[in-house]
């Protein structure tokens, strides 16, 4: 019985299950959760977690893991703040920002190649210095008002859509392009599925763990615009708490911690699950205090049913 | 594909008793959404408060935690709205968010009253802000100091630096503290809001200025490691320590006289004000745009049995609601 019921609901399955009854019962109990407004709502909310998660599912699928991605979004975005409130031109700010994250993005990698240590104590050393730097140079003060970039980014929509939904759906097309079309892309599965034996057949590993890192952190870099751009302003520690969430989501979504499988929309169906379970609690009246102990649980069981498949 | 096609039929059929369901549902009761930028104890007491009161009012009060998240902040803004909030009230994680929050808010009508993190640009788009004059609060610690220690060496204890509100509270207590040229202040030191930090603080404040006088201790949860330290050194009865908060472990210091003064800014009562302000905003009857100062109270062991307590009981409460409204002021040139 209990196999009928996982071969029925597991694996993605599962999510979607689970994605459906959330719905159904947050719209039974609030039916403004079944409203476009709130659809879109949700969408916008997991836009910036979305494009990190995606950046962590190209490293996943390598064996790959990233823990700086929080502290590097932070430092980016704070960085572009800084030329914006020095300089006053957004060109110059979104530039050096991607210079900061695919900079750091790369030297993790670089780090990672070396194999002279896991990529998850690499990262959480890179993840403490990154944050350090952030906090040093902000001294702890946000920059309030990013120059421009709230009215073309943060609160305009097209077509009813806010942007940075556009700006998370082209960012999981294209990283999906890539991993299925580009050579690079297959590498990363080869990669991840076997290290020793990619090495074997002529794949170097060194180059490509260095170019996924940086990819990775193309990908923080757009996530620090989006969130800048949406709250206006840059923190020192902004994106605290992303490198977990984005974990989680990619791992929920169905792509293995140790690497060789995945895709990114999966990863979109991991995103979903957490953004829809915040918003449906919040929707539905749950108790704060209530809100963790049915996030953790949901994320719990769906993990454990892709952990049957 | 028969099988998706069974699917969606389901789901559509689910989404209309859903819907039909959900107008059976509808209530006239006014709601506000309470955001709050974490689940520490200030923000608790102060919720907790807020929903006693909504619940004598017969106001639906639906509580937000904000985990010092701006995003999560921004995304439970928009999340009240959805759900059809008549009022947002909100602990704001810094001015960061304000601003989206605000446009969010305004956008879909809905009037939201900020507590703390006032801003220039935002009150007349708000339904109005409240908070404590930072420098103001400090000053009559200082001032204390200066008329009951005749002379000696005092030492401040501060929270964490680089926001502001740490500086803004020793500029205060200096400013007060000036009355007295014979007391010199010889140690500052940040604790970062951390009772175990203050106990390490003061140790070695005491360690390096052993005839130490008095002491500046910017909350109670830092006041009670030094509390801890002092008695520890057998150094309490040697120094005057005043704080600030008016937290429930603050009170019991003063009744153990261990502390000798505290500034309370309680959040119960602060929440209970700011959400009959709201509620008059959304009825009509106040004016929206204002600025506010938070209730504050000077707490010493003679008027302990009259401090508004932050776990304020149901009767407490009820008396609040009975209280003279906070008058309008005209807010600070800056945050």
């Amino acid at each position: 019985m209990s196999k009928a019921l996982l071969a029925l609901f597991g694996g993605r399955n599962v999510l979607v299950l689970v994605l459906l009854v959330l719905a159904l019962t947050t719209g039974i109990v609030n039916p403004r959760f079944l409203t476009l407004q709130n659809a879109l709502n949700i969408m916008l909310q997991v836009s910036v977690l979305g494009i990190v998660s995606t950046g962590a599912t190209i490293l996943l699928i390598s064996g790959g893991l990233d823990l700086s991605v929080g502290s590097l979004l932070s430092l980016s975005a704070y960085i572009a703040g800084l030329v914006i409130l020095r300089f006053q031109s957004l060109p110059l700010a979104i530039l050096l920002a991607f210079c900061t994250s695919v900079g750091f993005g790369a030297f993790n990698g670089l780090l990672a190649a070396t194999e002279r240590a896991h990529p998850f104590i690499i990262t959480l050393g890179m993840m403490t210095f990154l944050q350090g730097i952030a906090i040093a140079i902000s001294r702890g003060s946000p920059i309030n008002g990013m120059g421009g970039l709230y009215e073309i980014i943060g609160i305009r929509d097209f077509l009813r859509i806010p942007l940075p939904v556009f700006v998370f759906l082209a960012v999981l097309v294209v990283v999906d392009i890539f991993l299925r079309y580009f050579p690079l892309g297959r590498y990363a599965y080869a990669i991840g599925g076997n290290q020793e034996a990619s090495r074997l057949s002529g794949i170097r590993v060194g180059r490509v763990k260095i170019i996924l890192y940086a990819l990775n952190g193309v990908c923080v870099g757009i996530a620090a615009i989006v969130l800048s751009a949406i709250l206006d302003s840059a923190l020192p520690t902004m994106g605290s708490g992303y490198e977990l969430r984005a974990v989680a989501a990619t791992v929920i979504g169905g792509t293995p911690l140790f690497g060789g499988r995945g895709s990114v929309w999966r990863t979109l169906l991991g995103v979903l699950l957490l953004g829809l379970v915040s918003n449906s609690l919040n929707l539905m009246g749950v108790s704060a205090n209530l809100q963790n102990v049915v996030l953790g649980a949901i994320m719990v069981m769906a993990v454990m049913f892709q952990g049957s498949k | 594909m028969r099988k998706r096609n069974v699917w969606s039929v389901g789901v559509m059929v689910l989404c209309m008793v859903v819907l039909f369901l959900g107008g059976a549902f509808a209530e006239d009761q006014l709601e506000i959404a309470f955001i709050r930028a974490t689940g520490e104890p200030y923000y608790q007491y102060g919720s907790r408060a807020a929903e006693i009161a909504a619940k004598k009012l017969g106001v639906k009060m639906i509580v937000y935690t904000s985990n010092l998240d701006p995003a999560q902040e921004l995304a439970n803004v928009q999340d009240a709205i959805s759900r059809g909030v008549d009022g947002i009230l909100i602990y704001a994680v810094s001015l960061s968010s304000e601003r989206a929050a605000v446009d969010a808010a305004n956008k879909a009508g809905v009037p939201i009253f900020f507590q703390y993190g006032y801003h220039p640009d935002l009150l007349p788009k708000s339904a109005g802000f409240m908070q404590i004059d930072l420098k103001g609060f400090a000053r009559p610690l200082g001032e204390w100091m200066a008329e009951n220690i005749p002379s000696g060496k005092i030492a401040i204890i501060e929270g964490t630096l680089g926001r502001g509100d740490a500086e803004a509270y020793t500029e205060g207590f200096l400013e007060g503290l000036a009355k007295n040229p014979n007391l010199q202040v010889v140690a500052k030191v940040s604790a970062e809001w951390n009772r175990q930090k203050a106990y390490e603080a003061a140790t070695n404040i005491i360690t390096a200025h052993p005839d130490i006088v008095g002491m500046f201790v910017q909350n109670e949860d830092m006041a009670v490691g030094v509390v801890n330290a002092l008695e520890r050194l057998g150094k309490l009865e040697q120094v005057k320590i005043v704080s600030q908060n008016g937290a429930p472990y603050g009170l019991d210091l003063i009744r153990e006289g261990k502390l000798q003064l505290t500034n309370a800014n309680p959040p119960s009562i602060a929440s209970v004000m700011a959400l009959r302000i709201l509620l008059g905003v959304i009825k009509g009857e106040i004016e929206p745009g204002h600025f506010y100062w938070a209730p504050t109270q000077l707490i010493s062991k003679e008027n302990l049995n009259v401090a508004y307590r932050w776990d304020a009981s149901e009767e407490e409460i009820e008396e609040w609601l009975k209280l003279p409204l906070p008058e309008p002021v005209i807010p600070p040139p800056s945050s």
